[in-house]
């Protein structure tokens, strides 16, 4: 179970959520177990490796794991205490988008590059909010402008090959927001993009975040970005949650080491030059040949026989989860 | 306005094509073509008789002369007369294409658009046992031969072993009810010979389509599928279908109006070509093969101006 600072209930409760695909090589455990809540307005970061299950969640949340070949083999997702894993199709459907919206990482292709933004987000507006026409045209300029876009009435005409990457990048987020919803999935929203811009994306979304009391899962794994605009964060390695916490006791004192060694692994201002940033030594597991006890135990320098032969569970201590053995390096 | 002035420049770059087309055209057919000398001279013929015939025909000519002489011809129309027959080529072609084209249209409009039709269904259920059923069925319609599927049809809807409902052969057309009585057959046929591989590309090409991360992106925003279907994907997917109808026009034209108009005997350009080929007919053959090259530039050009108006992306340039 989470713990959280207050007693408000939870937007989204993800329970033991198991995610699996079934590949060539074999049936690959995605997201095996995982549990966590959002609370309404709070933007919670979503870190970890390439390949660990952040987009993977982020589209189980959605009812959108691609089936064949995968699948939600156990567990419950709730949104505001109403369970969506087995909702019926045409029941999810008046969610995506209205109560629940999604940005991609890539803005390239996210969109649909032969309809113009007018059409693709007025689809959006008629659909869930049930207006059309100039009305929805109007809602959507107002979006666009929202997210900082200049001259937004005629940019409205365009077609995404028109716009820089940046720019799509915030049609994408006027299109998530324009219909209120409670919670948004942002699954690397500034990776593609430039530095420059990247600042500016989600400066952008964190403005609006505030504004509209949107709750945020922040899927990324710059860890720069969750320290400036997260209020919790979720560490996930190779499928699982090894650390939940709120954002400065992670960076300030990591329980988990995995989590440790990404905290190391961020470029910073040092007082001591260092040769080489600090990396994690080893590689993520294969899926399909997980080890016995903890996935990490391979690279991490704290491991011992107990490890190797057994699966921490999650210890809840101050507002934070962790799910290792030795917690900080300390002795067991 | 934007089109049409791409319209007009696409047609301005297609004369320096229609004239390679042509070029390559004539030479293969024109210069390295049969020579009628000694089919117009009788037997033992003297040294004067045969320049004087060459003369006629225009052999003794430069290429470039003779070259230039047929761009005219092309362009004013004006083949001359046919050697067979005496009549006038153009009139010949008047006579017949109309006939061709009322021919072959049917088949290649229904054969495309059953094909893309099918090619929904199939990838709307896709994996699914529709899908299979609907693959399936056009393998096996991609491995019958044309000629056996016209004979097949032939016995089953024309003959009195099979339901006797409609002519054989000939093009007695007068009337709407007489078109609909000559064209089923043919029409039938060409779907049948067609569908299998439309239907198995157009679905390729929308599977793939389907795939696609705004697709993803339209059903996070809660499309239906049947909307994914028709407007995430559809206009996405032209591009390729519209590049195989177009490319397929001159290919069916040709071999579509070939085998049809002389397995159900009606007389249209491709029965007129055959002749002409067999009998070595040079003017009707010139005039032909000319306009097919001139037909594929034109395709070339419509195929262009569709993906303009399919594609924001094809720029003005
Ligand atoms: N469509 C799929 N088919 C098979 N396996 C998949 C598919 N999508 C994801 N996976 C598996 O899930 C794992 C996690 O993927 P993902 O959530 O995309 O990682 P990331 O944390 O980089 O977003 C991958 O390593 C892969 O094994
Ligand atoms: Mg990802």
């Amino acid at each position: 179970m989470s713990i959280h600072m207050s007693s408000k209930k939870p937007l989204l409760s993800v329970r033991d959520l198991v995610v699996e695909f079934n590949t060539e090589r074999g049936l690959v455990r995605a997201i095996d177990g995982i549990s966590f809540d959002v609370m309404p307005g709070e933007t919670m970061g979503l870190v970890g490796e390439s390949g660990c299950g952040k987009s993977v969640t982020s589209l189980a949340i959605l009812g959108l794991i691609p089936s064949p070949p995968g699948r939600i083999t156990a567990g419950s997702i709730q949104l505001n205490g109403r369970e969506l894993v087995g909702l019926p199709e045409s029941e999810y459907r008046k969610i995506r988008g209205s109560e629940i919206s999604m940005i991609f990482q890539e803005p390239m292709t996210a969109l649909n590059p032969v309809f113009s933004i007018a059409s693709q987000m007025t689809d959006v507006l008629s659909r869930h909010q049930k207006i059309r026409g100039k009305q929805a045209k109007n809602r959507a300029i107002e979006m666009l402008e929202l997210v900082g876009i200049p001259s937004p009435d005629k940019r409205i005409n365009e077609y995404p090959h028109q716009l820089s990457g940046g720019m799509r990048q915030r049609v994408m987020i006027a299109m998530a927001l324009s219909c209120n919803p409670k919670l948004l999935l942002a699954d690397e929203p500034t990776t593609a993009l430039d530095v420059t811009i990247q600042a500016q994306v989600m400066e952008q979304i964190v403005k609006l975040q505030h504004e509209l009391g949107t709750a945020v899962v922040l899927v990324t794994h710059d860890l720069g970005v969750v320290a400036e605009s997260c209020q919790r964060a979720l560490v996930m390695y190779a499928g699982r949650i090894v650390e939940q916490s709120p954002i400065i006791p992670l960076f300030k004192n990591p329980q988990h080491p995995y989590s440790a060694g990404l905290m190391a692994s961020i470029p910073r201002i040092r007082a001591d030059k260092i040769a080489e940033l600090p990396t994690i030594p080893g590689t993520v597991p294969d899926l399909l040949h997980l080890p016995k006890g903890c996935r990490f135990a391979e690279r991490c320098q704290f491991s011992d026989d107990r490890c190797h032969q057994e699966q921490p569970k999650n210890q809840t201590k101050d507002n934070r989860e962790v799910a290792c053995f030795h917690p900080c390096g300390e002795a067991s | 306005m934007e089109t049409l002035q791409y319209t007009l420049r696409k047609l301005v770059t297609g004369i320096p094509l229609i004239l390679g087309v042509t070029l390559i055209s004539f030479t293969l057919m024109v210069h390295f073509g049969p020579d009628k000398t000694y089919d117009l001279l009788g037997k033992n013929p003297t040294q004067e008789q045969i320049t004087e015939v060459r003369h006629q025909l225009g052999y003794d000519k430069s290429f470039v002369v003779r070259y230039t002489q047929y761009l005219k011809e092309l362009a004013t129309m004006n083949f001359g007369y046919s050697d067979s027959s005496g009549e006038k080529v153009s009139s010949i072609l008047i006579r017949t294409m109309p006939v061709s084209l009322a021919l072959i249209l049917p088949g290649f409009v229904l054969g495309n658009l059953f094909g893309v039709i099918l090619a929904l269904i199939a990838a709307y259920h896709r994996g699914h046992w529709i899908d299979k059923i609907i693959m399936g069925v056009s393998v096996m319609g991609m491995s019958v031969s044309f000629l056996i599927v016209i004979i097949a049809f032939q016995v089953i809807f024309s003959s009195s072993q099979g339901l006797d409902l409609f002519p054989v052969r000939g093009w007695d057309v007068y009337s709407f009810t007489d078109y609909i009585h000559y064209v089923t057959v043919p029409t039938l046929a060409s779907i049948f010979v067609s569908l299998g591989y439309n239907t198995r590309f157009y679905r390729a090409v929308i599977v793939e389509e389907m795939g696609r991360d705004h697709v993803r992106t339209a059903k996070a925003f809660g499309a239906h599928p049947i909307e994914l279907l028709f407007k995430s994907v559809l206009k996405n997917s032209l591009i390729p279908i519209i590049t195989r109808i177009m490319f397929s026009i001159p290919l069916v034209v040709i071999s579509g109006s070939l085998l049809l108009e002389s397995y159900f005997g009606i007389p249209g350009v491709g029965k007129v070509t055959y002749d002409a080929i067999l009998s070595g007919d040079q003017p009707i053959l010139k005039a032909v093969v000319g306009l097919t090259a001139i037909m594929f530039v034109f395709t070339l050009i419509i195929n262009d101006i569709l993906y303009k108006v399919v594609d924001p992306r094809i720029s003005l340039k």
